[in-house]
């Protein structure tokens, strides 16, 4: 139910994004009995969209008195900005006839610049070691 | 608890093998720390924060007339992958899984409904706990056995088991009008349960090869669904139950349930009949039919389909391939016989909306997805040297929706769709691909009328929503004429590839791509959507002992679109 009814106001907006993905890792093998590997990637994304501009004339807002019909800050709510870091290195070394030692760090970071529903900026740090048999 | 049964019928099964024949692998013991910050919702989505022992397990063991497998990978009691396979001569060959998997799932803090407004009235949250942490744990339980007797080598019986469980805790949204939109938040534990079973036949017979299959799954949440005591329907201002015949139900109903999941059942048959060589043909025919049940309502989803699948040499140097699959949907039709609440108070007291307006909320639910397709391809390639082929590609859809128009009085969709590939090789070292494509789309899939209203409904304010002449909100809803959409008219598509072997321990690729599409269908408004991307690599070997790679991407998206709103009061 309205009070009052004026037709509608339209614009059409442009939405952009952008992707930007890197990845380097290798593997080396310094003596016979050890091994390394290392590995590193990163991600960025951002999404961005124009402002909507509705022309509603002056006399239309005048009668709109319980609505304001501002959409300038609007597009803001879909900005998105997100990197994310994933990184690793693998030790492998050969401590006798059979038997390996292993060591391992990963690193995935996540930071949000634009927090939409949450802020999802996080950072996950693990550190693994062990001892492997080979029957 | 499922994972220390599935350890002991593994152990159960590998210990006398191994003492009694040959075993290989390996056994690594050890532990890790784990340390998180902030959130971990996406830093750590799958992954287990648990620190403690790990262990990974990979063991084969042979005997005379039986070979045994495991695999076993336990980081945390929320991450582990188990599969233990076994043959039994070629008589019986088995294989089972079971692993485990964390996923963390987003907290809606609901601060963004409030948008750019700092005095929000109309819209508005309340989190009752606001400092959960919501996620599900996914275990996944697997076997699949293949019989296949001595006496009768040409047919194989496979048996498929699966169990699913999501268990765990997420956040779940209702939202009460309509004095105010009252979001509220609150966690919602789940149990979901799927489980699957299935039985095939392979027969093999000359050259021809006939499989036929029945599968049923089972779906159900075994919790509880959340509820909701919804708030009287008020006047914004006023603060009074004046809108009492709008809203079908509020806290007179007392607590409502929502995001109910009901239990659902799907049973799937499958027949397929191939032969790779039908008068110089390869030929396969496939016919599939399913039936997907909701236990709670008995409504229900069908599927049937067919394919024929067929390709020869029409030359020793050119191919032709021909595709063709046809399916329908078809779905229960539902009717909404809606609640007509009287109003309590104001100048339309023990009046319906129905009576006040002529409106009529009930409704005959059909379903937009019900369909008739039929698809095909034809492709035609042709290798003109070792160093150089050519290939033209055609496809078609047609899309006949049962209940849905895409433009005024038609419900089809026509896709057509021209794609040409060239491939070269100059040199040894150089490979380039070029592929380009043209599609045309008659009556893309769109909302009709379905915003803007230009033509003012009503230029001279009521003095109230509730007086004589006030514009409903369903007359708004009916006065729409534009279109939208998200799906195009026609799109162009380019991806171009090379790849150069600098020398036996480089190679470097580029590739490329491009998708333009827009739709001019569309009546009053418009819609386009353009991406392209480029990605770069290189692989390096120096030496036995190094090797080396790095990768770049970059890509960039925009999709143009229309907004359109109704200015009122209301």
């Amino acid at each position: 139910m309205t009070r009052g009814q004026f037709g509608s106001a339209s614009d059409s907006v442009t939405d952009r994004g952008h992707d930007r993905i890197f990845s380097l890792g290798g593997q080396w093998k310094p003596a016979s009995r050890v091994q390394l590997a290392a590995d590193v990637s990163y991600v960025r994304s951002d999404e961005s969209m124009d402002r909507i501009t509705f022309n509603v004339p002056a006399e239309v807002l005048a009668k709109l008195v319980d609505s304001i019909y501002d959409l300038t800050e609007a597009h803001t709510y879909s900005d998105l900005k997100l990197a994310r870091w994933e990184a690793g290195l693998e030790a492998t070394a050969q401590l006798g006839r059979g038997v390996h030692g292993v060591f391992s760090y990963r690193l995935s970071k996540v930071s949000d610049d634009k927090p939409y529903v949450a802020d999802l900026s996080g950072k996950l740090d693990v550190v693994q070691l062990g001892l492997r048999w080979t029957l | 608890m499922k994972t220390y049964r599935f350890f002991a019928s593994c152990l159960a099964c590998l210990l006398p093998a191994a003492l009694a024949a040959q075993v290989t692998g390996s056994v690594q013991l050890g532990g890790h720390g784990s340390s998180e910050k902030d959130n971990p919702a996406r830093a750590a989505e799958y992954s287990s924060t648990a620190s403690g022992p790990d262990a990974v397990v990979s063991l084969r063991a042979y005997l005379e007339n039986l070979y045994l497998e495991l695999e076993s990978w336990a980081v945390a009691t929320d991450r582990q992958e188990h599969a233990l396979a076994f043959e039994l001569g070629r008589t019986v060959r088995s294989h089972t899984s079971f692993s485990k998997l964390p996923h963390r799932l987003v907290h809606d803090s609901l601060a963004n409904l409030a948008g750019a407004v700092s005095d929000v009235k109309t819209v508005y949250a309340t989190d009752t706990d606001p400092s959960a942490r919501y996620g599900i744990r996914y275990d996944q339980f697997a076997n699949r056995t293949d019989i296949q007797l001595p006496q009768a080598p040409w047919l194989v019986i496979r048996t498929e088991w699966r169990e699913q469980w999501r268990t765990g805790h997420m956040q779940s949204l209702s939202v009460s009008h309509c004095y105010s939109c009252h979001v509220v938040s609150q966690t919602k534990a789940t149990d979901q349960h799927t489980q699957d079973a299935a039985l095939s036949a392979r027969v093999n017979v000359a050259n021809w090869l006939f499989v036929a299959s029945a599968a049923s799954r089972d779906f159900r949440e075994r919790e509880a669904a959340p509820t909701r005591l919804y708030e009287r329907a008020q006047h914004p201002n006023l603060r009074t139950p004046l809108f009492d015949d709008r809203v079908i139900f509020d806290e007179r109903n007392g607590p409502l349930p929502y995001g109910v999941l009901p239990r659902q059942e799907k049973d799937t048959y499958r027949f397929s009949i191939t032969n790779p060589d039908l008068l110089g043909f390869s030929f396969a025919l496939a016919y599939a039919t399913s039936d997907l049940t909701n236990q709670h309502t008995g409504n229900k989803v069908s599927y049937d389909g067919v394919s024929l699948s067929m390709s020869r040499k029409l030359a020793p140097r050119t191919n032709l391939a021909f595709y063709a699959r046809a399916y329908s949907f078809d779905s229960s039709d539902y009717f909404f016989d809606s609640p007509e609440p009287v109003a309590v108070a104001g100048p339309y007291a023990g009046k319906t909306y129905r009576q006040r307006y002529g409106f009529d909320p009930d409704y005959l639910r059909r379903s937009a997805l019900d369909r008739d397709v039929v698809e095909g391809t034809l492709r035609l390639s042709h290798l003109f040297s070792s160093k150089a082929s050519l290939t033209a590609q055609y496809q078609a859809r047609q899309i006949d929706r049962a209940n849905y128009e895409v433009s005024p009085g038609e419900t089809t969709t026509l896709e057509q769709k021209l794609k040409v590939g060239l491939t070269l090789r100059p040199n040894a070292r150089l490979s380039l691909r070029a592929t380009a494509a043209y599609a045309d789309i008659s009556h893309p899939f769109m909302a009709l009328n379905a915003a803007c209203n230009p033509d003012p409904l009503q230029t001279n304010p009521a003095p109230s929503p509730l007086a004589p002449g006030s514009v409903q909100y369903y007359q708004i809803h009916d006065a729409r004429v534009a279109d939208l959409t998200a799906s195009p008219s026609a799109f162009k598509e380019l991806r171009l590839a090379a790849s150069f072997q600098a020398n036996p321990s480089t190679l470097a690729t580029l590739t490329y791509q491009w998708w333009d599409g827009d739709n001019q269908d569309l009546d009053l408004t418009n819609w386009s959507k353009n991406t392209q991307a480029v990605t770069a690599s290189l692989t390096w070997a120096p030496a036995e002992r190094w090797q080396l790679y790095a990768a770049a991407t970059y890509g960039e998206r925009e999709t143009e679109t229309f907004v359109c709103i109704p200015l009122m009061d209301g």
